[in-house]
């Protein structure tokens, strides 16, 4: 008996397979799946931002309208699908909220036309994942409040206690972790 | 025309970029060096995917009831989705190809050549336009052939992009494309190349911060 896909199974590139039958095949209920899985943690994203419930709500609507409609941009081997999302939702949450969008991101279309293929990247996101699990605590915090909470460095110290100098070597030391896994890959 | 690039954002800016936490004058001057940088460009999707993999683990806020019912009528109402890109391209202005502007600063300031910008003298041999984008301060300098610009620390943090010719002060020689990611505590002294005038877009936290006490005295009138 064919069993749907557990939780567990669920990796970065079941979503990929997922985006892959919505640009060819238009497929709802492939679409649905990614919709159940990434609206409440796009939505989490939104809400951390400071973004209002009901426009967090409308805005995490938004992004995955997006993916459904621009599902054949959509390159595995260049981003995860998280990745993607994610991208999305920065670039409406910094358009509505912030009115600075077309000031310094380009638009989605603009990056797929004059970016070229981005091939080390690993569409699947699960090995991050566990870079990020294992963070000691100090760089986790700064890399979380950076990302999910638009702090800048010196709002982060501010906050923290810690040292301007600090957030930014901790900040250095986790991204250092990371490059180490974008390296395994390649 | 950008050549080899030597200097680059460093990775804190990156992240900052990636996550949307530097404020837009800051983060235009990264955009704009993206568009000349594939290896930055890589950077922040590197960045980008570990923003993704975060959200991925955030603890979940489900929408409220209705809204997985209305994003299914929003899926009826566009079954076919955006039309393809390879249409849509032959939509893109041709000026656009042609500007001697970053693509983003285009948009902003809508010319296409430095000439045409309305820059004021701020001090012999400094132009300057100043952009609006709501949050920070960015402005465009432009610093005439063989000139020197005062001996200035920054209160805050300041990102410049080279976009012609070229200067040289105790970093290094920038030229067109290089980007100078400098914090408070780095003074400096930029030479313009002498053939000709240097254009920069620069980018900041916080004004610039003059050293000595003419440049303290004139700093109130000339608002760089």
């Amino acid at each position: 008996m064919a069993k749907e896909a557990t939780q567990q199974e669920r990796t970065g590139a079941f979503w990929a397979d997922c985006m892959e039958r919505v640009a060819g095949e238009r497929d709802k209920k492939s679409f649905m799946l990614l919709f159940d899985h990434f609206s409440p943690r796009v939505n989490a994203y939104l809400l951390g931002q400071g973004v209002e419930a009901s426009l967090a709500e409308d805005l995490t609507q938004d992004a995955l309208l997006a993916l459904w409609n621009k599902a054949h941009l959509y390159k595995r081997e260049k981003a995860a699908v998280s990745t993607w999302l994610f991208r999305v939702a920065r670039n409406l949450w910094i358009d509505r909220l912030r009115k600075q969008r077309g000031i310094a991101y380009e638009s989605d279309e603009n990056l797929t036309e004059t970016y070229e293929p981005e091939p080390s990247i690993n569409a699947d996101g699960d090995r991050l994942l566990r870079v990020i699990e294992q963070l000691p605590n100090n760089q986790a915090q700064v890399v979380y409040k950076s990302y999910y909470e638009g702090k800048s460095h010196s709002e982060i110290a501010l906050e923290t206690g810690m040292p301007l100098g600090s957030v930014k070597s901790s900040l250095r030391l986790a991204i250092r972790a990371f490059r180490q896994h974008f390296g395994d890959n390649e | 025309m950008m050549g080899h690039i030597e200097h680059h954002p460093n990775d804190e800016t990156i992240l900052g970029y990636a996550a949307g936490s530097l404020p837009a004058a800051m983060a235009l001057v990264v955009g704009c060096h993206l568009q000349y940088c594939s290896a930055c460009r890589e950077r922040v999707a590197q960045a980008d995917a570990v923003g993704g993999s975060l959200m991925s683990q955030l603890q979940e806020k489900p929408l409220s009831d209705g809204r997985r019912e209305s994003m299914m009528a929003l899926l009826d109402a566009n079954p076919d989705g955006e039309e393809n890109p390879a249409l849509a391209r032959e939509n893109t202005p041709a000026s656009e190809s042609r500007s001697e502007l970053p693509r983003l600063l285009r948009n902003l300031v809508d010319q296409d050549d430095f000439d045409s910008l309305p820059w004021k003298s701020i001090v012999p041999g400094m132009k300057q336009v100043d952009l609006k984008c709501g949050e920070g301060d960015a402005k465009l300098l432009r610093i005439a052939a063989g000139k020197q610009m005062p001996v200035h620390s920054h209160r805050g943090h300041e990102l410049t992009l080279i976009l012609r010719g070229g200067y040289r002060d105790s970093l290094g020689k920038f030229n067109a494309g290089d980007f100078a990611d400098l914090d408070g505590s780095v003074e400096h002294q930029p030479i313009a190349d002498a053939d000709q005038d240097c254009i920069c877009l620069a980018g900041m936290d916080a004004p610039l911060e003059f050293r000595g006490w003419i440049a303290k005295l004139v700093q109130p009138f000339i608002k760089i």
